[in-house]
């Protein structure tokens, strides 16, 4: 028999048993996944990001996030990442199940995003408008909220303009090194709001039968400052804050 | 000569936005004003000019080479190979610019957006399809072990990359079925097209070099089909949220990547037994032994990172960053620069135009990838060691690896200088060979070769 055809034949096989047992397989396992009632919550898990947030993962996906973060809450046997605080449990399947992409990530250069919502909105002492000016003005330049931050900073996500009139109540409140001149405002263009609405809902704190939570006596510390949940700016509380807060 | 020409841009464009991300990482403020320059976008463009501009136009350039000596046949439709390859330049060149303005699929090894994807789908199988039909109507009929890895590679890449086109973008699978099926595309990559076409130059040019048939055509096929048969199947990270019997399975998979690798080592060794020496002298054989060494690092990874303390202290962290380092630069890398030196100077008829470039080219980007690989592996395993401890804050993992990205800088700057003295000796070798109007088709076949390996030959 020729070769050549023995050769092909055998490779595409090959191929195709890999592509059946790695994609087709779990597929069949999983891909029929539905929502979830869960009682705890009095809802169903996951749902779908509303409208803001799924754009904002557009911004994450064309800007390359994923290339220093992951969405991927690891097992204990291989990872610290749940006593750390980074969730009550690892990231499972259904996790991912409205998500398109799947940006799971393979390094971290900064933290695991996988339920960065959880960990920053747990600060139930700010609003979720304070929530939202803080990582704005950390996408707008890291240092200003952790002087050591390695992440880029991403002002093409802002309009730096001229004051006219009053001021635009979205516009960012910095202490006065990183103020802009006289004059100017910085103010969030729509896909840097879209963003982190995009990244206040990530979220794994619904507890799974494949994937319950740590123990309670396991309960890991809380982490805050410059480590995986973003500290609090001296942002002022103020009534036009409140009232431009950023819907997700 | 065009894909090796086009290959090597490519690859000096990828080693330069490599640094300007290397540069990033210790200085996140460098070029961040412009989005076309943020870290995120430069990453994926470089790894794609690396991967589809370089390895994979330098690998064809040598299959083409091959393939023809090895049917007894010369070039039969190297016009059609020709369009092929600037469709497969212009493509990438748009695909590459689509990165740049953010318009990345999100899945890693697939970034380039649809509009770029289709159209090195079609380049591919206007290179791919006149080398089948040369091989099919060749001279020489049995198949050299060599063959076997460039067919693999020539036939399995069309399909990958179409299918993980097909249920990524045309028709999306649902959930983390995606990182599955991109996970699959990477490791089949790799080690079916990459890893054989790094094989082939190894087990086509050392037994020419030596001056002796490889030691046995068996084992050699033995080894192609383990790679083949468990390649696939390997690679899937032991932290990631996929079934446990999927994980557990491509474990055991990527263990069994070792039998490949002693194939190979045992009948290459057997082949130069002897003749050793000849790789501290020719110049094509030093790079082919550190290809193989650099192989054989990137396997004992492998198998080492099925080991859950091991992957515990090195997964998502630097380490893999060097490991990936290592196989496009050491291993394959080295591999297609020692085609490079040895197809060349045939083509043009001439010998390179100084070896002291050549040394130089070859001890700066062993060099360079020494200091580049180390630094990460360090930086890496200090951030893995630090995560590992729940009550370490998160910023002294990225604190305590910074001091060793700047041997990333200086590795990676270091390859860029490095390979100057490898441009200059090609373009004096292009210039050459476009002077006396060197085309594929005229490329004469020896009807009579020494050095050759003999099919089934056995010591």
């Amino acid at each position: 028999m020729n070769q050549g055809v023995i050769i092909a034949g055998g490779v595409i096989l090959a191929a195709f048993l890999s592509l059946w047992g790695v994609v087709f397989n779990p597929m069949k396992q999983f891909g029929g996944q539905q929502p979830r009632s869960i009682e705890t919550i009095g809802g169903y898990y996951p749902t779908k990001r509303p409208g803001m947030a799924r754009q904002g993962r557009e911004v994450y996906r064309a800007n390359g996030c994923v290339e220093c973060h992951t969405q991927q809450v690891r097992p204990a046997n291989v990872s610290s990442d749940q006593e750390r605080g980074w969730a009550r449990r690892r990231s499972v399947f259904q996790d991912y199940l409205y998500e398109t992409p799947v940006m799971l990530g393979d390094r971290r250069i900064g933290p695991d995003l996988a339920n960065y919502g959880g960990r920053v909105l747990a600060d139930d002492q700010t609003p979720r408008s304070g929530h939202v000016r803080n990582q704005l003005l950390y996408l707008y330049n890291p240092r200003i909220i952790n002087p050591k931050s390695k992440m880029p900073a991403y002002p093409y996500l802002f309009e730096k303009r001229k004051i006219s009139g009053q001021p635009s109540p979205n516009a960012l409140k910095f202490d006065e090194w990183w103020a802009p001149e006289e004059g100017y405002e910085v103010v969030p263009k729509p896909e840097a709001e879209q963003l982190v609405a995009y990244l206040l809902s990530l979220r794994i704190e619904v507890p799974l039968a494949e994937a319950p939570f740590l123990p309670d006596d396991a309960e890991p510390t809380p982490v805050v400052g410059s480590t995986n949940v973003t500290p609090q700016a001296s942002v002022p509380e103020t009534e036009a804050a409140d009232q431009s807060d950023v819907n997700p | 000569m065009c894909l090796f020409t086009f290959g090597l841009m490519w690859l000096l464009t990828a080693l330069v936005f490599e640094l300007v991300n290397a540069v990033q990482l210790l200085r996140p403020g460098f070029m961040a004003e412009c989005p076309v320059f943020t870290y995120g976008r430069v990453a994926p463009a470089a790894r794609q000019a690396l991967l589809f501009g370089f390895a994979v136009q330098a690998g064809l350039g040598m299959m083409v080479w091959m393939m023809a000596r090895m049917n007894r046949r010369a070039l039969a439709h190297a016009g059609v190979i020709t369009v092929g390859v600037l469709f497969w330049n212009v493509g990438l060149k748009i695909g590459f610019l689509g990165l740049l303005l953010g318009h990345s699929t999100g899945f890693p090894g697939l970034e380039l957006p649809a509009y770029s994807a289709i159209l090195l789908l079609v380049s591919y199988l206007l290179i791919a399809v006149p080398l089948l039909l040369d091989f099919h109507s060749r001279a020489q009929r049995d198949v050299y072990v060599s063959q076997y890895f460039l067919l693999a590679a020539l036939i399995v890449f069309p399909g990958i990359y179409g299918t993980a086109q097909v249920l990524l973008i045309l028709d999306p699978v649902p959930g983390a079925i995606q990182a599955l099926v991109y996970g699959w595309y990477d490791r089949m990559f790799y080690t079916l097209w990459l890893t054989p076409v790094a094989l082939a130059a190894a087990l086509y040019f050392i037994p020419k070099l030596v001056d002796r048939p490889l030691h046995s055509h068996q084992i050699g096929v033995f080894g192609f089909w383990s790679l083949a048969v468990v390649g696939g199947w390997s690679g899937i990270s032991l932290g990631a949220p996929f079934p446990a019997w999927l994980v557990s399975l491509s474990a055991v998979a990527t263990v069994m990547l070792i039998i490949p690798a002693v194939c190979a080592y045992v009948n290459l060794c057997k082949t130069a037994s002897g003749r050793l020496g000849l790789f501290r002298t020719d110049p094509v054989l030093r790079y082919l032994g550190v290809s193989l060494a650099a192989f054989g690092l990137v396997t004992l990874y492998d198998v080492l990172s099925v080991r859950e303390g091991f992957a515990a202290i090195t997964e998502l962290t630097f380490v893999d960053a060097a490991w990936n380092m290592l196989v496009r630069y050491g291993f394959v890398g080295m591999s297609l620069f020692a085609a490079i030196h040895f197809i060349v100077p045939r083509l043009s008829q001439i010998g390179w135009l100084s070896d002291t470039l050549a040394k130089i080219h070859l001890f700066g980007t062993i060099t360079a990838l020494a200091v580049g690989i180390g630094g990460l592996a360090i930086g890496g395993i200090l951030q893995g060691l630090i995560m590992s401890v729940p009550e370490a804050p998160f910023a002294n993992a990225t604190r305590f690896s910074h001091p060793f990205l700047y041997l990333n800088v200086v590795g990676i700057g270091l390859l860029i200088v490095a390979q100057l003295p490898l441009l200059l000796n090609f373009l004096g070798q292009l210039i050459i060979c476009c002077s006396t109007c060197c085309l594929p088709d005229e490329v004469e076949v020896e009807t009579t070769t020494t050095n050759t390996e003999a099919v089934g030959a056995n010591a």
